[in-house]
């Protein structure tokens, strides 16, 4: 058996260091080696190079198997993030539209408390969706996601997407235990039909950014040095928002700095509108138990906003971690 | 700054730039680089691929398997957005450069 040339040993590196990162290797191989091919037959004819050398110039130029293989894991977890966002927010919008659907849709349908899942799922979909957005400047014209936004976006992508697949599945149940059952929906196809669009495309979704999530996952981890220089998810939050919105940079900016004040003010505006809300739209709103069943349901929202905000806070970088917290 | 370093920042537009008039495949289009810039952009040719990868993602070049001499390789292609994103990004970087020969030319 020979042994075997600097092409085909580079080659089999080059698989080795794919595998590991649990990257597709098909396509970078047959292109790799049809280029180390193509250049090593240059070399010998044009520098009159004896086989052997001419390979191993090959190689060289071509760049070592954990480098090429560390630029294909940061572009391929750059397409899975992209990927991730634009099915978080298909999925949102689908989402959105079965829920005003519900809404507008007969009293049987939406006995409460149907609808409470999907407009929690929507809302915290909203804000994950945002910040993976604020994020995906970053890919504008196909560009190259930084790796230190990679985690943080498909994060953001999959808190967004599994909010709303949770909350598109609580509807199901909810309707289907509710005492109209689901006779009362089968009267009513297409909302049916845009509930099983919603789920799916949420399905999709969540399948996207886990997918994207385990693709940034891969990314070599950068010596430790390097790692404790890099800036808090919450920084990178905000210098990121700050250019995406430059006219809203300053607000912006006090709003991630005060995370809890500006939780704070968020959920008295979300209590307070809500319950404007709910009373404008009853006929009877100037009865004392309209105004307090209004109220119930704005201080609801607030406590749905706080409750968001320690769960989620964090991962999505509205929060600095607790380690930078007590440094 | 290594010249390298300044032609890794604007590696896309590089890229996007060699396909301007015609498909190439991976080999050609680091020679095309090569050629075009005198030798000057000699950069590792392997993380050229995952750039490719990336660009055809962001949908500003496709590609497809060709044979040519017997060798199966793959050949790039700028699409439309592609060619639209090498206008506006030529533009910029020539405005950028006017620009900064402004300044340096008030240095002097």
């Amino acid at each position: 058996m020979s042994e075997p040339t600097p092409i085909e040993t580079y080659l089999a590196q080059l698989d080795e260091q794919l595998r590991r990162r649990r990257l597709p290797r098909r396509r970078l191989h047959d292109e790799a080696e049809d280029h180390l091919r193509a250049a090593a037959a240059a070399a010998l004819s044009g520098e009159e190079l004896g086989p052997l050398e001419a390979e191993h110039r090959a190689v060289a130029q071509f760049g070592s198997a954990a480098r090429v293989a560390r630029s294909f894991a940061a572009a391929w977890a750059t397409r899975g993030a992209r990927s991730a966002v634009a099915a978080t927010g298909a999925a949102w919008i689908a989402c959105l539209g079965a829920g005003a659907a519900l809404a507008g849709s007969s009293p049987v349908l939406r006995d409460f408390p149907q609808g409470v899942p999907a407009t929690v799922g929507l809302q915290i979909g909203a804000v994950a969706l945002v910040i993976a957005c604020l994020r995906a400047r970053h890919l504008r014209g196909a560009g190259l996601l930084p790796e230190d936004r990679v985690l943080p976006l498909t994060v953001a992508a999959l808190i967004g997407a599994s909010a709303l697949l949770l909350s598109g599945l609580a509807e199901l149940t909810l309707a289907l235990t509710r005492p109209a059952g689901v006779a009362a929906w089968g009267d009513d196809p297409s909302l049916l039909a845009l509930f099983a669009v919603a789920l799916a495309t949420s399905t999709i979704a969540v399948a996207s950014s886990g997918s994207a999530f385990v693709r940034g996952s891969t990314l070599d981890a950068l010596p430790r040095a390097e790692v404790d220089c890099l800036p808090e998810v919450n920084e990178t939050l905000a210098a990121d928002a700050s250019a995406a919105l430059p006219f809203l940079a300053g607000v912006t900016q006090v709003a991630l700095t005060r995370p809890g004040r500006s939780c704070a003010v968020a959920c008295v505006v979300g209590a307070v509108l809500v319950t404007a809300l709910q009373a404008s739209g009853d006929d009877f709103a100037h009865h004392a138990s309209v105004v307090l069943g209004s109220a119930a349901v704005g201080v609801f929202e607030a406590l749905a906003i706080g409750a968001g905000y320690l769960a989620f806070g964090r991962a999505l970088g509205l929060r600095a971690r607790r380690s930078r917290i007590a440094a | 700054m290594k010249r390298t370093d300044l032609l890794r920042g604007n590696l896309d537009l590089a890229l996007l730039a060699s396909l301007r008039d015609r498909p190439l495949h991976g080999y050609a289009i680091v020679q095309e680089l090569k050629e075009r810039s005198d030798g000057e952009f000699d950069v590792l040719e392997g993380t050229l691929y995952p750039a490719l990868h990336r660009i055809e993602g962001g949908g500003l070049v496709k590609s497809r398997w060709s044979t040519e001499g017997g060798r199966r390789r793959r050949e790039y292609e700028l699409t439309r957005r592609g060619r639209a994103s090498l206008r506006k990004r030529t533009q910029e970087w020539e405005t950028f450069a006017r620009n900064l020969n402004l300044v340096i030319g008030e240095r002097r």
